[in-house]
């Protein structure tokens, strides 16, 4: 026979695993996100800190790239602040009816967060509760740079080309980003202040047909008639696509450093690039020429 | 080194002899750990052999270390070897550690690297510098087994740190500990 609370705590788990199996999947996008971190003191502590990102897919090298499972699977229903520990999908929330409170007194200036964490993302597992220790005082640089850097929120680009429909193999293609802030200066702050700061290192540019990448200094330049070819990116086709075309990727790159005040600030570990990827389609047709008397 | 050992090791106090004779004055019995990679010659630091005293010295340190390891590794703060290898506030400090892993159902794993030296001898105290290496020592859940993702606070893993031993009834314990940064 259950006892009360604990009948409780599993109606509550059957039914938050039953909201979060049957609701709609986060839609990745550039909404700003909590969640917390393990971090890992000199004397092997962990102690977990709130990190707050632009959520976005397609920046690579951010915080928390490394997880292995996907947040954004989780129900919002269920509030947000999804976080990864290990495989785990775990989320704060208050603690269920019943459970025991930590025996031991958090240390000063830290306190007790109550989190769920399912097995992996869709798991049927039951959802582990669990207290963690998070720090309320000033919050570690390495946190404050990992912040900053993921609320750099880089522009999202179209990819631009001419011929502006079908590329010809054989023949000059040029690409270019649309819109003139694609590859500018970017920052980022922490809630404390921090600022990280990117500036503009470059594109490479993937055409697609396995010939490999090039590099252009800047986001390419937008053809027009008679225009200096010396800086736009340029790339020749040797074959055309198949009905599906090539499928391309330009990466964006930026240097990143770390500001106080203005003054420039060395945090080991911090993220020192950002490179955010773009993917593209161009059908490449074998232009016929025909040669007559 | 011990082939048995989890961690690699460079000395660099006073004397010179051979990296034969400074090496196994530098460990102590191996823990429980996996195995790291073998060391390249590259990755140690300049090697010097301890004299008598300071080997029983780095001996101890590197005891205590082994004490720190099992601890964190069986979740318990009061491991009785904890108590022979260090003394408060140091004992203190390390039990509350693990307690508060303990307590988060975290048990950190792995091995720690160490680049330590005899700083200085004075009596019955003496100074440790260590450059530290924690990134091959990482938090496990406890219920399952599973790796925690953490975040490095230093960035990189690897301390400087300054530890005091006390010499007490003929042997050598940590007494005391400050993290001086990265390295």
């Amino acid at each position: 026979m259950l006892r009360p609370w604990r009948l409780l705590a599993v109606l509550a788990a059957a039914v938050g695993l039953t909201v979060a199996v049957l609701s709609p999947a986060t839609p990745a996008g550039a909404a700003e996100q909590c969640h917390m971190e393990a971090y890992k003191n000199p004397q092997g502590g962990i102690s977990y800190h709130k990190v707050c990102t632009n959520v976005d897919s397609s920046k690579n090298g951010q915080s928390g790239g490394e997880n292995t499972c996907q947040t954004d699977k989780m129900a919002p229903s269920l509030g947000g602040g999804w976080f990864c520990i290990g495989r785990a999908v775990c989320h704060e929330r208050p603690p269920w009816t019943g459970f025991g409170q930590p025996t031991t007194p958090p240390p000063p200036g830290e306190s007790y967060v109550f989190i769920e964490c399912w097995p992996c993302n869709g798991c049927l597992g039951p959802p582990a509760p669990s207290w963690i220790l998070s720090g309320a005082g000033p919050r570690p640089l390495i946190v404050q740079a990992r912040e900053a850097f993921a609320r750099i929120d880089p522009p999202a680009v179209v990819v631009k080309h001419s011929p502006d429909s079908d590329a010809f193999a054989r023949m000059d293609t040029w690409f270019w980003l649309a819109g003139g802030a694609a590859l500018g200066r970017l920052t980022g702050s922490s809630a404390e202040g921090l600022v990280a700061v990117a500036e503009p290192a470059g594109t490479s540019w993937d055409p697609g047909d396995r010939t490999g990448t090039f590099a252009c200094v800047g986001s390419g330049t937008e053809w027009a008639p008679g225009k200096d070819p010396t800086n736009a990116c340029r790339h020749t086709y040797l074959e055309g696509s198949d009905e599906d075309g090539y499928q391309g990727a330009v990466t964006r790159r930026w240097a990143v450093h770390y500001e106080n005040g203005g003054a420039p600030v060395a945090i080991t570990g911090a993220p020192g690039t950002l490179q955010v990827t773009t993917t593209f389609d161009l059908l490449v047709l074998e232009n016929q020429v025909v040669v007559g008397r | 080194m011990r082939a048995t050992r989890g961690r690699w090791i460079g000395c660099w106090t006073a004397g010179v002899v051979t990296l034969l004779l400074a090496v196994p004055a530098c460990t102590s019995p191996a823990p429980a750990e996996p195995l790291p990679a073998q060391p390249t010659s590259a990755s140690r630091a300049p090697t010097a052999v301890p004299n008598e005293p300071n080997a029983q010295i780095l001996g101890a340190y590197l005891g205590y270390w082994d004490a720190v390891i099992a601890a964190h590794r069986a979740s318990n703060p009061r491991l009785p070897l904890l108590a022979q290898r260090a003394r408060n506030p140091e004992l203190t400090k390390v039990r509350q550690t693990v307690d508060r892993n303990r307590v988060q159902h975290i048990s950190v794993r792995g091995t720690v690297s160490h680049r330590a030296g005899v700083q200085s001898v004075s009596g019955s105290a003496a100074v440790v510098v260590d450059c530290y290496d924690v990134s091959q020592w990482n938090p496990v859940d406890t219920r399952t087994g599973a790796q925690i993702s953490s975040v490095e606070e230093g960035g990189t893993g690897r301390h400087r740190a300054r530890y005091t031993l006390t010499k007490s009834a003929g042997r050598w314990i940590v007494s005391n500990s400050a993290v001086l940064g990265g390295c």
